[in-house]
């Protein structure tokens, strides 16, 4: 008798541990939480079936901006993926490499070096941290990441197991996230993306200052990394060379460099000695004559491409990888290669809505675009009318 | 750690799991003692300096007391049948002026430690503005004190103690460190409630076992203690704090909203930590007593008293009222009274009756009003209080002729609502001393009552308090589940409490309950970084 009672309740209390954990975790995971580009893009990158990207992008904000993956695709018939955040930290390289490798086996791990060029500190900033770690599954990298990392640890780290402890009150903004969460759903639903990741703002570079892009390819100046971010990029390097990772490919993308940013540019340059005593390639496009006669008009700011700028781009730099560093054209099956040809399609039809915004945005205004059931719905909207 | 964080339910946990797993029962408070010493720790362990000196000071003056009562004991049989009966009442009195000197030793060193840190810059600031009203040269310095953690409820908790020892009520607690569970006991030491030794002490030294619908009940009082002040209390003090914050900015309508709103806040505040409190004492075994009884739906101040943090209230009235209200100052000008002219008419004899009762009142409640805080805005609300008492007690007649000659019953339910609604109204006007920063801007509160009335200004105001139209429904809401909630337990004939007669529900309702009421907490309650908690209010006394 005293058995059966024991064992009803132990069911009982499982049942509303079990149910509550389901809700919660259901909450945590798709409602309340910081919806944005960064949670979506990096959701759709662990939604890609497993060794079907030939070319991961990692580090920050010029990743997705730069090279669009499904133009890249029907250029030169590699698939690739941003996996990126904005102002992504220094600290967090090792994880970004980790998961990439997790999940995917990419022939070439292109890594963008913004995240050690600061000349401020990035690594304590909470938003930078959690635009990525707090959309990585939990998982043992991730638990690494949050263990090892002092800044975290400063921040509480209970809030990047839990996330719903930082964002439960984001039940105050509904509905504004509803489209993001339901587009989310549909991702998730879909199982794949169509820009893979990339994000635009439809808008030109007002430039009234000097800048110094068409001096920079000859420009030998170097400055030091700053002391903690130089330490950062040794122990990226030395867990890379321990790892014998032969699939690297730093990076350094194009930028407009005014007199603010030009230190930076140095930084970039400092950068190349340390990142070839390692052994490993670095291109600074920085330095790069072809890239740095690309004008005002192909940027979206100082730092990131417009879609103009980033068509140029991916044509340039996938020519670079397959031709340079032998990145052969992607062996997909039939339901991939279906998904990929849908992305080129969309592709197109985006950038075409695109440039109707552009013409829309007579006060250049800041419109950003990335994918959302919203955008999808606009693009397909344009290109019905168009025909 | 505070009450409403994770790592308080973790540490709450892991003492239940050593609790009663240890083999030994009659060692089970052993763990209790370790936990609480451990919690005061991680508040602060040099302040529980203060508690140790109390508790120390507690048990030897208790000893002491005892001993001198014994001795007494001892020398009465021994002279049994040499002295007279004038001998004997001779010597009693003679050791009761020794026991009362010795108790007196007690209550000037605990209660003086706390009216130093409490109360001493508060008085020497006002004595510094009326020395230099004077244009006196002296000025007395003013000191950075810290309060201890719970120093007024320990302190009022442990004094209790020694009262009941001197009245030999209470045996002394021979093992110090028993009493200093007594006075640390972890669930009640940061806002109480202020138990009595009997009713307290044996429950904690008594090893209890696992029992599950206790440890049930305890969880789901916790639960609804999370909710009142994660959900209410603590969204509804933004904009609390944002009126107190800038407060000669606010209008009067905005003013009359943070009243209204302080009302709810500070019940959802006090009363859930004491859910959590009870909730958690529960979960070992330890019954602690209930510190509100649905205050709100009094009928009288005085009752609103009896309803609103009850362990204080017996406490004051067992320690303060009594022995001012049957003390022989008061006896004698309450007979000298009806000896007079005017005692002899009905309204002298009624006075000269309740004259006792009635100042003690006033007293209790000026004592009431200071422990609040150290401002002269707490001595008003102290003072509003205890002259609304004095009042009703003295023209209670005058009332009672009032409701027969127009012919009102106590059960008729609109005059039940009127009082209600009248004594809420006064209890308000309490709550104004509270939100104002001081006593000059109460007053300014109340004439803006009354002549600055504008809804727009006040819409607008308090739209801009730092919540949103969603957070005030919330509150609204909250507040909406708080009442439904009262008035079940209000109604409830048979005395259970709505855990009781929830188990008595279907399962799949009572699962239901808890699962809405968890993920209320989870989704709605101000935690977190995103947020910062508030304190609890009580915390600070």
């Amino acid at each position: 008798m005293k058995a059966k009672l024991y064992i009803t309740r132990a069911i009982k209390i499982s049942a509303f541990i079990l149910l509550s954990a389901l809700v919660i975790g259901f909450l945590q995971e798709y409602v309340l939480c910081h919806h944005d580009a960064n949670r979506m893009r990096l959701d759709a990158f662990y939604i890609e079936d497993k060794d079907t990207i030939d070319v991961a992008m990692i580090g920050s904000s010029e990743m997705y901006s730069g090279v669009s993956p499904a133009l890249l695709y029907e250029k030169y018939g590699v698939t690739s993926f941003p996996y990126a955040t904005a102002s992504s930290t220094a600290a967090a390289m090792k994880t970004q490499i980790k998961e990439v490798e997790r999940n995917q086996s990419p022939k070439l791990i292109v890594i963008e070096i913004n995240c050690f060029l600061y000349g401020t500190d990035n690594e304590e900033k909470e938003s930078s941290i959690r635009n990525y770690i707090d959309n990585v599954p939990l998982n043992g990298n991730k638990i690494e990441y949050i263990e090892t990392t002092p800044a975290v640890r400063d921040l509480g780290r209970r809030e990047f197991y839990f996330p719903i402890i930082k964002y439960h009150g984001v039940w105050n903004d509904f509905p504004e996230p509803w489209n993001k969460m339901t587009s989310r759903f549909t991702q998730d639903m879909r199982g794949y993306t169509y820009l893979r990741g990339y994000k635009t703002t439809a808008q030109k570079l007002n430039v009234n200052e000097k800048i110094y892009n068409p001096t920079l390819p000859a420009d030998e100046t170097r400055n030091d990394l700053e002391p903690r971010y130089e330490v950062f990029l040794r122990e990226f390097l030395d867990y890379c060379k321990e790892q014998k990772y032969d699939n690297l490919l730093f990076v350094r993308f194009p930028h407009i460099v005014k007199k603010e940013t030009y230190k930076r540019f140095t930084r970039g340059n400092a950068a190349f000695d340390i990142i070839s005593e390692y052994g490993f390639n670095y291109i600074n496009f920085e330095r790069d004559e072809n890239v740095m006669t690309y004008t005002a008009d192909d940027y979206y700011n100082y730092d990131h491409l417009n879609i103009y700028g980033s068509v140029k781009f991916t044509d340039y730099f996938g020519k670079i990888i397959t031709e340079k560093y032998k990145v052969p054209k992607t062996v997909l099956d039939e339901k991939n290669t279906e998904q990929w040809n849908e992305s080129v399609d969309f592709w197109h039809k985006f950038y075409d809505y695109t440039e109707y915004r552009f013409k829309q945005n007579t006060k250049n205004k800041k419109i950003e675009l990335w994918e959302t059931n919203d955008l999808i719905n606009k693009v397909e909207a344009y290109a019905a009318k168009q025909k | 750690m505070t009450y409403t964080s994770l790592n308080f339910i973790f540490f709450v946990l892991a003492t239940a799991l050593v609790y009663f797993v240890l083999p030994f029962k009659k060692y089970r408070w052993t763990v209790l003692l370790a936990a609480s010493i451990f919690f005061y720790c991680t508040w602060s362990y040099q302040l529980g300096a203060f508690m140790l000196f109390t508790t120390l000071s507690t048990y030897l003056i208790a000893l002491w007391l005892n001993r001198v009562s014994v001795k007494s004991k001892a020398v009465l049989k021994e002279h049994k049948s040499e002295w007279s009966r004038d001998d004997k009442k001779k010597y009693k009195n003679k050791t009761k002026v020794r026991m009362r000197l010795v108790m007196t030793l007690a209550l000037l060193l605990n209660f003086g430690i706390l009216a130093f840190l409490k109360y001493y810059n508060f008085f020497a600031g006002s004595l510094n503005d009326i020395l230099g009203a004077f244009s006196l040269d002296f000025s007395a310095p003013s000191l950075k004190l810290i309060l201890p953690l719970g120093i007024s409820f320990y302190t009022f908790q442990s004094m209790g103690y020694i009262v009941d020892v001197y009245r030999e009520k209470t045996a002394p607690q021979k093992n110090p460190l028993k009493l200093l569970l007594f006075v640390s006991f972890f669930p009640q030491i940061i806002q109480g409630p202020i138990s009595i030794y009997d009713q307290l002490a044996v429950q904690l030294f008594e090893g209890h076992d696992f029992d599950f619908t206790r440890f049930k009940h305890g969880c789901e009082l916790i639960m609804w203690g999370f909710f009142k002040k994660l959900v209410i209390a603590d969204r509804a003090v933004i904009a609390i704090t944002a009126v107190t914050a800038d407060y000669n900015k606010f209008g009067g309508t905005t003013l009359t909203f943070t009243v209204l709103l302080y009302a709810l806040q500070l019940y959802a505040d006090f009363s859930g930590g004491i859910d959590i409190s009870r909730g958690v004492a529960q979960i070992f075994g330890v019954d602690m007593i209930d510190n509100f009884k649905r205050p709100y739906f009094s009928r009288s101040i005085n009752e609103y008293w009896r309803r609103w943090h009850i362990s204080l209230g017996a406490w004051l009235k067992n320690y303060l009222f009594y022995p001012v209200a049957m003390s022989n100052a008061f006896i004698t000008a309450s007979k000298k009274m009806k000896g007079t002219r005017f005692g002899k008419t009905a309204a002298g004899a009624h006075i000269s009756k309740v004259l006792p009762t009635s100042v003690a009142s006033l007293i209790v409640f000026l004592v009431v009003g200071i422990w609040h805080g150290a401002s002269w805005k707490y001595v008003a609300f102290g003072a509003w209080n205890g002259m609304i008492i004095m009042v009703s007690i003295l023209l209670e007649p005058l009332f009672i002729s009032a409701k027969d000659k127009l012919h009102i019953k106590d059960t008729n339910i609109p005059f039940m609502l009127f009082q209600m609604f009248r004594t809420f109204l006064i209890v308000l006007v309490g709550y104004v001393f509270d939100v104002a920063p001081s006593f000059s801007q109460a007053m300014r509160t109340f004439w803006l009552f009354f002549t600055n009335q504008n809804f727009k200004l006040g819409y607008s105001q308090i739209s801009d308090l730092g919540l949103g139209k969603k957070d005030y429904l919330v509150v609204l809401i909250g507040g909406l589940i708080i009442f439904i909630a009262s008035i079940i337990q209000e109604r409830a004939k048979n005395g259970l409490d709505i855990r009781h007669m929830l188990d008595q529900k279907p399962f799949i309702l009572r699962f239901a309950l808890l699962f809405v009421a968890l993920i209320s907490i989870v989704v709605f309650g101000i935690y977190g970084s995103g947020y910062s908690a508030a304190d609890f209010v009580y915390a600070q006394f």
